[in-house]
């Protein structure tokens, strides 16, 4: 069995996220199982997996709303709305969304120095 | 393979009527996470809406290089952590009245007989709200995805682009500043 006699996950780190998940009921049977033995002779573990299950119940109460409705056809609206925009609005609503934005201001810059130089060449 | 992946690569080439169907699984779990990130229904309901917009114009060149739902939460997330830094004055204002107005909320406070009880609730919540919003961001972000979205470790570190035992040792701080924070709770 993988999680017998496990070292003590809050001194050697190791499976320490078990007791992060203990409260969440999220583990398996041997999971739990492996860490009630632990804790039945770890103290520390002990104060940290109750603290942890306290802590759960206090982050419980925070539900979240619901939406208002009509969110489906607002949605709906702006991208009827966008796929009205010209060609060239669209590419740059596309670059503004893309992940690798970083990467567009270097683009320009180099596209910038290779113009520059380019003039340069031609004054020359 | 992933049936999120299928239906982007099938709006890719032009099948637009799928869109609904991502929107149907994905908006309520992104505009919970955006909610509990912003702390004010408006702006959640609006950057959820920005979301899914963002999805359908990146619609032609998306790749799958990860689960979509990693894909998609690291653009709610980009966009809430932007207005939070944009916007800190108004973290979490209005948002209290908003939700009363709300019929879920509303119904589980009309089940409370004991005003008394009900306040204490309230209390508790302003608590956590609070404890969680003064988290530094990431592990803020981290906390919401872990305890209320329930997402794995791998799918939080590719979010959050750090590697999964950064994100065990990030959620493990995170919980004992809020342990410490709520402690008073337990009484
Ligand atoms: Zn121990």
């Amino acid at each position: 069995m993988p999680y017998k006699d496990i070292p003590c996950p809050l001194q050697s780190g190791e499976n320490a996220e078990l007791l992060l998940d203990y409260a969440s009921r999220k583990l398996t049977a041997v999971q739990r199982m492996a860490i009630d033995q632990h804790i039945a002779g770890c103290p520390a573990c002990q104060r940290f997996r109750d603290g942890q299950e306290l802590l759960w119940k206090s982050l419980d109460t925070w539900e979240s709303s619901n939406f208002k409705p009509g969110f489906d056809m607002r949605l709906e609206e702006r991208i009827a709305a966008d796929s009205r925009l010209p060609t060239w609005e669209r590419a740059v609503l596309w670059a503004q969304n893309t992940p690798l934005k970083p990467a567009i201001p270097v683009a320009a810059a180099i596209l910038l120095v290779a113009l520059g130089l380019g003039l340069r060449w031609l004054w020359q | 393979m992933e049936r999120d992946i299928f239906v982007m690569q099938q709006l890719r080439e032009g099948q637009t009527e799928l869109f609904g169907e991502l929107l149907e699984r994905h908006r309520l779990p992104v505009y919970h996470f955006l909610f509990r990130m912003v702390q004010n229904q408006p702006v959640a309901e609006e950057l959820a809406q920005e979301v899914f917009l963002r999805v359908y114009r990146s619609r032609a060149k998306y790749e799958p290089s990860a689960k979509f739902t990693t894909w998609l939460f690291r653009i709610a997330m980009n966009l809430a952590l932007n207005w939070v830094r944009d916007n800190r004055h108004e973290m979490g204002q209005g948002s209290l009245d908003e939700e009363q107005a709300d019929g879920k909320v509303r119904q589980i406070s009309d089940r409370r007989p004991d005003i008394e009880q009900q306040l204490v609730h309230q209390v508790k919540l302003g608590e956590v709200r609070d404890a969680i919003s003064r988290l530094p961001e990431k592990q803020r972000a981290a906390v919401l995805m872990h305890k209320y979205q329930e997402m794995e470790y791998t799918q939080i570190a590719t979010v959050l682009g750090c590697s999964e035992s950064a994100v065990k040792s990030l959620l493990f701080r995170a919980y004992e500043t809020l342990r410490s924070r709520l402690a008073h709770h337990a009484v």
